[in-house]
């Protein structure tokens, strides 16, 4: 018993710092992305030498978004004659094929990809859109996001530095008005994208290709070998082996994207497990070859590890949790690091998708938002929700690694169109 | 914000978000540290007193609702506190199997039937699991390892490192905002005075309740709703405070820092 007392304290003390850790880590980010100069991207730039461009729009039973999506990049500022937008049509058995199909005849550069046979899911859609892409920049659209009409080129102009590797633009919901979990997302991506990406990028860390409004140089990710079909996050995968090798990733704040969040409590959860299952998966596939690169500093090499390890976090905590509860039963929780525990676990990681209240905060003040920040207490609700899902598919992530299986490609639902506003 | 108002221009430009900067100057947020310092100093000062009313007013509630209670003296840190013994209602073998059966119950049913929110499901289960838990701790070993002495020291001494922490996380909050001094303090001392009343009424009621139910639902109280009212009003006090100084921001002249 006496042992097992040790044990478990000591493991008590470990989650605490490892949550100091990251809430130090995030409010230097808060800090940083309030106060200092803001490292601008290329969105300013006004060049009439455009480059030509391919949109990949992965796309699976897509006909509530679809036609949103292709109405936003017809009406884009970026001339069509340097346009080619490819539609991946993976095996929808709804009107999405007919959509696609419909569009290409009213407009030549949307080419749709009919993917009929083959394996599907994200990465093998943009794995077979790269190989018949014809332009070395390559942007990918989620099918239920809005781009607005200068993202195009925003993103476009990254690449006039040849150092970049990959861009990633700004994700604004557009549902937030339909439900209180569309809210507090809203929140939570507020937080995530305009404080944590902006101050790693500000500080020259690992600001996160999220592969649903960004970029990349096709001849640099066909080099690298593609994407990841083993991996429910080929985002981050891609991200983690850009930098390994010495591409820099750059994240255009200007750049916003409209998406909708998922507006059902399974719709997320199932989002969330899988978030977690490829992120894990690309923290054990990356994270040695990370550190031993040579072409990342000892800074960078920190906060790409800490940020690939954080789908970890929730289930260490609620193993904290778990350890403390057994601390109480047997009438020894050491009371300093339960108190601490219980505020960061509040402060810190009880708040949505990794991003602090102070973060979420800072970023609805940047944001101009008033009365939505009285929503702050409530991402509270959401905590166990978050640290469930995310542990789950930790579980799941680290089971398919120890079975060698590949996991099943899953899809976030999509909200109705009717239930979304005009962006 | 930018005011153009002067040029004949009847309208004012704010700069995109993604440009913008909030106020900030390091002499503002160098002040969290002495304001953090000054609400410390005077918790130390009054932590006794305050100690001292915890004490009594749950004797009070105890005595009033028929526990039989003795307190003694027992030192820890700066202060002298007051535990006391209570009854507790004893549980029998039968009662926490029953215990463990319903939670078991509700854990498998709302498992299973998801007409509840999920958020809300998951909370009810994890007060499940840690009622469930004691019990079959209990059941098992036949005590829990806080009797009503221990369980009682327990919370004061939490309730004065509560209150000796909570200015230190509440000061790294507000040091990213562009607070005044006196917004500052107001800040830190608010959630503290807030805190107190607080932790003298929460003692009293966990006090009464484990009168009532016994020692199973000690975890639950001490382990979840406690930490979970000291938190939630500090966030709640930081939205109250930051809707002020969003409204500030739009109202200032020059409001916005440009990087």
């Amino acid at each position: 018993m006496g042992t097992l007392v040790i044990v478990l304290q000591v493991w008590s003390w470990i989650v605490v710092g490892i949550l100091v850790l990251y809430a130090v880590r995030h409010w230097y980010f808060a800090l940083n992305r309030v106060s200092a100069h803001q490292r601008p991207s290329y969105q300013d730039l006004l060049d009439s030498d455009l480059p030509r461009v391919s949109i990949i729009i992965p796309m699976r039973n897509e006909d509530r978004v679809a036609s949103a999506i292709f109405d936003a990049i017809v009406a884009s500022n970026y001339p069509h004659d340097l346009l080619e937008v490819l539609p991946v049509d993976d095996q929808s058995q709804d009107e999405t094929t007919t959509i696609a199909y419909t569009y290409s005849q009213r407009y030549p550069f949307i080419k749709p990809i009919y993917n009929l046979h083959g394996e599907r899911g994200k990465p093998n859609a943009l794995n077979r859109a790269l190989s018949l892409a014809s332009n070395e920049i390559v942007l990918v659209f989620d099918a239920d996001y809005t781009p607005g009409k200068d993202v195009i080129r925003e993103l476009v102009m990254a690449f006039v530095d040849p150092e970049v590797g990959a861009v990633m633009g700004r994700v604004v919901p557009r549902n937030n008005a339909k439900s209180l979990l569309t809210r507090l997302l809203a929140l939570e991506r507020s937080g995530g994208y305009q404080v944590d990406q902006q101050a790693r990028y500000n500080l020259d860390l690992f600001p996160q290709y999220g592969g649903t409004v960004g970029g990349f140089r096709r001849s640099v990710v066909l080099e690298l070998g593609g994407f990841d079909a083993r991996t429910l996050a080929e985002d981050t995968d891609l991200s983690a082996r850009l930098f390994i090798n010495g591409w820099r990733i750059l994240y255009a704040n200007h750049a916003e994207c409209y998406e909708q969040v998922p507006d059902s409590w399974s719709a997320r959860f199932r989002q969330l497990r899988r978030w977690a299952h490829g992120h894990n998966r690309a923290f054990v596939n990356n994270v040695i070859p990370l550190l031993r690169s040579r072409k990342v500093s000892a800074w960078q090499k920190i906060d790409a590890s800490l940020l690939l390890f954080i789908y970890c976090i929730p289930p260490i905590l609620l193993s904290g949790v778990a350890a403390d509860a057994l601390l109480f039963y047997m009438g020894t929780i050491p009371v300093v690091p339960g108190i601490i525990f219980a505020f960061l676990v509040v402060s810190f990681n009880a708040f949505g998708n990794f991003a602090p209240v102070f973060e979420v905060g800072a970023a609805e003040l940047l944001d101009g938002g008033r009365e939505r920040i009285y929503l702050l207490p409530c991402l509270l609700y959401m905590f166990l929700f978050n640290s469930w899902a995310v542990t789950v598919g930790a579980i799941d992530a680290f089971g398919d690694l120890l079975k060698s299986r590949r996991p099943p490609w899953d899809q976030t639902q999509r909200a109705r169109r009717s239930d979304v506003p005009a962006a | 914000m930018l005011s153009l108002s002067g040029r004949g221009i009847n309208q004012s430009i704010p700069p995109h978000r993604s440009y913008r900067n909030l106020p900030f100057s390091w002499p503002a947020l160098l002040s969290t540290i002495p304001a953090v310092l000054i609400v410390e100093f005077v918790v130390v000062f009054f932590a006794q007193g305050a100690l001292d009313l915890m004490s009594a007013f749950a004797l009070a509630g105890a005595r009033l609702a028929g526990i039989s209670v003795r307190s003694f003296a027992d030192p820890f840190l700066f202060v002298t506190l007051h535990p006391m013994t209570f009854d507790m209602r004893h549980n029998d073998w039968f009662g926490l199997l029953m215990v463990m059966l319903v939670c078991a119950l509700i854990v498998i049913g709302l498992t299973i039937w998801t007409w509840l929110v999920a958020p809300l499901r998951f909370f009810i289960n994890l007060n499940a699991l840690l009622v469930g838990g004691a019990a079959l701790f209990l059941f098992l070993t036949g005590h829990l390892g806080y009797d009503s002495v221990a369980f009682s020291q327990l919370m004061l001494r939490t309730a004065l490192v509560t209150w000796l922490v909570i200015p230190v996380f509440v000061g790294f909050f507000a040091s990213l905002f562009p607070f005044t001094v006196v917004e500052r303090i107001a800040f830190i001392a608010l959630t503290v005075a807030w805190d107190v009343p607080l932790s003298i009424v929460r003692y009293m009621c966990f006090i009464l309740i484990l009168g009532q139910t016994g020692a199973i639902a000690m975890t639950d109280l001490y382990f979840l709703f406690g930490p979970l009212l000291d938190v939630v009003p500090v966030i709640c006090f930081l939205s109250i405070l930051l809707v002020r100084l969003a409204r500030a921001l739009e109202s200032r002249r020059v409001a916005w820092g440009l990087s």
